[in-house]
């Protein structure tokens, strides 16, 4: 089963998961889904997930100024980030929960 | 992990300036924030590379720019781009009009850029010969980009929609990132009002041309008042639509006008230096060249040239065999006519070189009898060897001479002449 058709609905969620306890710079984000083990996610994806949460008011930006080469946008959950995080993983657990008691029973049955 | 690097690398600007070609159909304020996060992003996946990255290892790792632009649109919930699915004979027209429209504008900077290095330096002495097809350039992408805009809502967003803007876009933002860049870009926009009195001055100048001077400086006038107030108003984002393309139509228009005026009194002043030149030529040749015989001789009262002289003495006598100089010594030669010929026509005179010298006179001069023969030479003297009247009227100079003796002439004979004596000057 391709993994980057299932990423596209939880993207969201991941990249809202991996900013929860800090901060990151895009690339950052990147990196980070990928160490979590998500290797598929592309990072035009990312980017472009990053400023949807932003364009809906669940990240903030602030710029850190780098000596050593470009300067860097961070990105922060705020209290609406946090609020779609809850709601988020809530539904994520549920479903996550239904499609492996489905895929189990399947599996036990087989 | 390598730190970022700051300086942009070509591969990386390419990559961006390709992306931005695809965001092309964005708000140009939020494909601008695009692009700035796809730099950042762009930046450090080269850093990765200690910078040495190739355009093929960005493709390998991020996909093609299409794909990338494409990847990014869809997981940030944006506008798909204008509607590919259905490439209509409209759509394909207006891709080639962007085409045409970019081929137009860098031909304009080409031809443009030949003609004032040609200028400032005067190469060719023929800017026209590149100004003339930059004009033509300038003037087919105008219209190139005006019939895109028609009837857009944003027309000028069809700039950004042109191949290549994303790259001007990129030149700019290095632009910005040079020291100097910033200011220099502050300082073009500070002509702006420059502009405004630039195109009111071509409108003016035109005025004056097809009318009079005082015309033009009224209509000037007048369009100073225009232009001032449209500019204002464009600055405050107060035309916009149709309106907005008509007023950058309309300088568009005016440039083209300014820079075909400019052409003309470029010429103009060409022509006339080329005229004051050849004036100078012709008075430097009217001059008779130092050291050198006279050779256009000159024109007697009666319009024919002067071929011979004949001095005359105080007492009326003529004198024979004179040497003649000017005041700097140079020899006086009127030009000779060509030797006697049998079967000239009767009554020709031929005048012939003194056998002193070129310069000695009077010269003798052949008449054609009426069988077209020559002859023998004659001294063929206006008045004879005497004058006929004595000139009572007019005493010696230093009025040593008071009886003047005019009355009696002394010297009936021609033949009584000096010979040949000696040449004057020291």
């Amino acid at each position: 089963m391709d993994t980057s058709q299932l990423l596209k609905g939880v993207l969201d969620l991941a990249v809202l998961s991996v900013l929860r306890d800090e901060d990151g710079y895009g690339y950052d984000v990147v990196r980070r889904l990928r160490v979590a083990g998500l290797d598929e996610v592309g990072d035009a994806s990312v980017y472009g997930t990053l400023r949807r949460l932003y364009r809906a008011g669940a990240l903030t930006t602030y710029v850190v100024p780098s000596e050593t080469g470009p300067h860097r946008k961070y990105y922060s959950v705020n209290g609406t980030g946090r609020d779609m995080l809850r709601r988020s993983s809530k539904t994520w657990r549920e479903f996550a929960g239904v499609m492996s008691g489905l895929v189990d029973e399947e599996t036990e049955a087989a | 992990m390598s730190d970022p690097q700051s300086t942009a690398h070509p591969a990386v600007v390419a990559y961006v300036a390709a992306v931005r070609d695809e965001l092309g159909d964005l708000p140009p304020e939020e494909a601008a924030e695009i692009v700035e996060d796809v730099r950042e992003h762009l930046d450090q996946v080269a850093a990765e590379y200690d910078g040495a990255v190739t355009h093929a290892e960005l493709v390998d790792r991020l996909g093609a720019p299409a794909e990338y632009a494409a990847e990014l649109r869809s997981s940030a919930g944006l506008a798909e781009p204008e509607p590919v699915a259905q490439p209509s004979r409209a759509a394909f027209g207006r891709r080639l009009l962007r085409v045409m429209a970019s081929a137009f504008i860098v031909a304009t900077i080409g031809f443009g850029a030949i003609a004032v290095v040609d200028t400032v330096f005067s190469l060719s002495g023929a800017p026209a010969m590149f100004a003339g097809p930059a004009v033509v350039a300038f003037v087919a992408a105008t219209a190139c980009v005006l019939f895109l805009g028609l009837g857009q809502v944003r027309p000028l967003d069809e700039l950004r929609r042109l191949p290549g803007a994303g790259r001007v876009d990129e030149a700019l933002r290095q632009l910005r990132a040079m020291p100097w860049g910033q200011p220099a870009i502050e300082f073009l926009g500070s002509l702006q009002t420059a502009w405004w009195v630039a195109r009111a001055a071509v409108v003016g100048a035109a005025a004056a041309y097809l009318g009079s001077l005082p015309l033009g400086a009224a209509v000037f006038l007048l369009a100073l008042a225009v232009s001032i107030r449209f500019g204002r108003l464009t600055q405050s984002s107060g035309v916009g639509g149709q309106r907005q393309l008509a007023v950058y139509g309309a300088n568009a228009a005016l440039v083209v006008g300014g820079a075909v005026v400019a052409l003309a009194i470029f010429d103009y002043v060409q022509q006339r230096d080329a005229y004051l030149d050849a004036v100078a030529d012709d008075a430097y040749t009217d001059e008779y060249p130092y050291g050198e015989p006279y050779q256009d001789g000159f024109g007697g009262p009666d319009g024919l040239p002067v071929d011979n002289i004949f001095a005359y003495d105080a007492d009326g006598a003529l004198l024979e065999n004179v040497r003649l100089y000017d005041q700097s010594g140079n020899p006086i030669v009127l030009p000779e006519s060509e030797p006697c010929y049998e079967g000239a026509l009767p009554e020709e005179t031929f005048v012939v070189t003194n056998p002193w010298g070129t310069n000695v006179y009077p010269r003798l001069t052949y008449q054609v009898d009426e069988r077209g023969e020559c002859g023998e030479a004659t001294l063929d003297a206006p008045f004879g060897s005497h004058l006929p009247t004595p000139p009572a009227a007019d005493p010696a100079p230093d009025g040593a001479g008071e009886g003047s003796a005019l009355d009696a002439p002394r010297s009936p004979g021609a033949g009584t002449a000096t010979p040949p004596p000696p040449a004057k000057g020291s």
